[in-house]
C-alpha cells in the first residue's frame, strides 16, 4: 500500500532548503547544461571540477547522502556494464599483474572505463538531485513555462499541462481500481496461475474489460464536472501558485554558465 | 466542447493506464507479459494515431519529470538507459496502429494484427536506434549494428510476435464489449 501514496510525490522529498527553493525552470535548464556537459568532458580534471559541483549542489539541497545515492541504485546495473564493456574489451598494454587467466585489463580500458562509468554516475546523480527537491507538480508546472512558446506552433500548452495533472492524480486511482477488479475475478474463480499460454493471455479479458468500463465511465462523470465548472480547453490558466524568476536564479543560471564555458575549455 | 474535454481526459487516462499496465504481471512461464505494451497497443486502437500518441507522450513526460512509472523508476536520468528508446517508441507504435485503424468501423483479426505489427516494428525501430546510439557514443563503446540487432531484437523477437498474437486474438472481445458499453 505505500507505493499508492508515495506514486504522485515521485522521488520528491519536501524540505525548504537552497536548491528546494529555486524556480523549477532555473533547475531544469542547469539540469539539461549541465548533464551534456558531462558527457563532453574528455579529462579527469573536468571530471573532477564537475563532481565538485556536484557534491555543492548536494550540501545546498540538505539531503541526506545515503538517501540521494541508495535512490541510484536501480542504475547500478547501468554503471556496472559501462565500466566492464570497457574494462575487459579494450585492446592495449595491460595493467600489472594482466592478463590474469582469460581476464585482461587494460591501461586505456581502465581509464575509459572509470571515465565512462562515473559519467553516468555523476549524470544520474545531478538528475536525481532536481527531482529530489522538485515535486511532480512544481516540474510540471515549470516545463509548461518552458514549453510555453511553443503555442505559436499550435501546440496545445495549456490542455497539456492539464493533461499532466491528470493523468499524475489518475495513476493511483487506476492502481487501486484494477488491483480490485484482479481480485474480484479471481474471487469469482478466474484462475490466473495454470493452464497454458493462451488461457492464461485470455484471462486478461476478464481484467480488462471492467477496468476499460470503469474508465470511460470516470471520463464521462468527469467531462461532465469539467464542463459544469465552466473549463474551456485551450484557455489561458492562472495558477495557484504563480512562479517567479527571483535574483538568485538568475545568478545560478549564470553561474551555471560560466562554469560550463570553463568546463569545455580545458 | 464536450467533445475536446473529453478527449483530454481520455488522453490523461490512457497515459495513466499505461503506467498501470507495467505493474500488471501476468505470470506466464518464460515470456513475462506485462499489461504495458497491451495498453500503448489499445491507446493506437481506442484514441486513434494522433490522440494515442499524445497519450504516450504524456507517459514519457510524467516519468521523465520523476514518478516511478518506467519499469525501473523515472526521473530525467532515464533518458541514460540504453532501453529508453522502446519508450519513445511507444509514442511511434501508438501512432502507426491508430493509423492503421482509424479509418475502419468494424475490425478483423488480421487487421488488426497488421496493425498491432506494424506498431511492434516502429516501436524496435526507435528502440533499437537509440540503443545503437547509446553504446556508441554514450557509453562510447564501438559496437556494430549488427551486434545491436542482436542484443535488442533478435533475442526478443519469438516472445513478442507470441504477445502480439495473443494482444490480436483477445482484442476482438474487448472492443465488442467495449461497443456494448458505451
Amino acid at each position: 500500500m505505500k507505493f499508492l501514496q508515495d506514486i504522485t510525490l515521485g522521488q520528491y522529498m519536501p524540505g525548504d532548503s537552497f536548491l528546494h527553493r529555486l524556480d523549477p525552470r532555473t533547475k531544469f535548464i542547469s539540469l539539461l547544461l549541465l548533464m551534456i556537459t558531462t558527457f563532453l568532458i574528455k579529462t579527469f580534471l573536468a571530471l573532477a571540477l564537475l563532481s565538485a559541483i556536484f557534491f555543492l549542489a548536494l550540501i545546498l539541497s540538505r539531503l541526506s547522502w545515503s538517501y540521494v545515492f541508495r535512490g541510484v541504485r536501480v542504475f547500478l546495473w547501468l554503471f556496472l556494464f559501462s565500466a566492464a564493456v570497457h574494462l575487459f574489451f579494450t585492446p592495449g598494454p595491460s595493467l600489472p599483474f594482466f592478463p590474469i587467466g582469460f581476464i585482461d585489463i587494460t591501461w586505456t580500458g581502465a581509464e575509459k572505463g572509470i571515465l565512462v562509468a562515473s559519467q553516468l554516475f555523476l549524470a544520474i546523480l545531478l538528475s536525481s538531485l532536481m527531482t529530489l527537491t522538485t515535486s511532480p507538480l512544481q516540474l510540471s508546472h515549470g516545463l509548461e513555462k518552458l514549453i510555453y512558446p511553443l503555442k505559436r506552433f499550435h501546440v496545445p500548452v495549456e490542455d497539456f499541462s492539464m493533461m499532466t495533472m491528470l493523468a499524475i492524480k489518475f495513476i493511483p486511482i487506476l492502481l487501486g481500481e484494477a488491483n480490485r477488479i484482479i481480485k474480484a475475478q479471481s474471487a469469482r474463480g478466474v484462475d490466473f496461475e495454470s493452464g497454458n499460454f493462451f488461457r492464461r493471455a485470455k484471462n486478461m479479458v476478464p481484467i480488462l474489460t471492467p477496468l476499460f468500463h470503469s474508465v470511460f465511465k470516470r471520463a464521462d462523470d468527469l467531462a461532465i464536472a469539467l464542463l459544469a465548472r465552466g473549463y474551456v480547453s485551450g484557455l489561458k490558466r492562472t495558477h495557484l501558485h504563480e512562479l517567479k524568476m527571483k535574483g538568485k536564479d538568475y545568478w545560478v543560471l549564470l553561474g551555471i554558465l560560466g562554469f560550463v564555458i570553463l568546463e569545455l575549455t580545458i | 466542447m464536450k467533445n475536446k474535454i473529453k478527449n483530454i481526459i481520455m488522453v490523461s487516462l490512457f497515459a495513466a493506464l499505461t503506467a498501470v499496465g507495467a505493474f500488471i504481471k501476468i505470470p506466464i512461464p518464460y515470456v513475462p507479459l506485462t499489461l504495458q505494451t497491451l495498453m500503448v497497443m489499445l491507446a493506437g486502437l481506442i484514441l486513434g494515431s494522433r490522440l494515442g500518441a499524445l497519450s504516450q507522450i504524456l507517459y514519457l513526460t510524467i516519468g521523465l519529470i520523476g514518478l516511478p512509472i518506467f519499469a525501473q523508476g523515472g526521473g530525467p536520468g532515464y533518458v541514460l538507459q540504453p532501453s529508453f528508446g522502446f519508450l519513445v517508441g511507444f509514442i511511434a507504435g501508438a501512432y502507426v496502429i491508430g493509423k492503421v485503424v482509424e479509418r475502419e468501423r468494424s475490425l478483423s483479426f488480421p487487421r488488426t494484427l497488421a496493425a498491432l505489427l506494424l506498431g511492434q516494428a516502429a516501436i524496435y525501430l526507435f528502440g533499437i536506434s537509440y540503443l545503437y546510439f547509446n553504446l556508441n557514443y554514450i557509453i562510447n563503446k564501438p559496437i556494430s549494428l549488427f551486434t545491436t540487432l542482436k542484443i535488442g531484437f533478435l533475442v526478443f523477437i519469438p516472445g513478442d510476435i507470441l504477445k502480439t498474437l495473443v494482444a490480436a486474438s483477445i482484442m476482438a472481445p474487448i472492443r465488442r464489449r467495449l461497443t456494448l458499453i458505451q
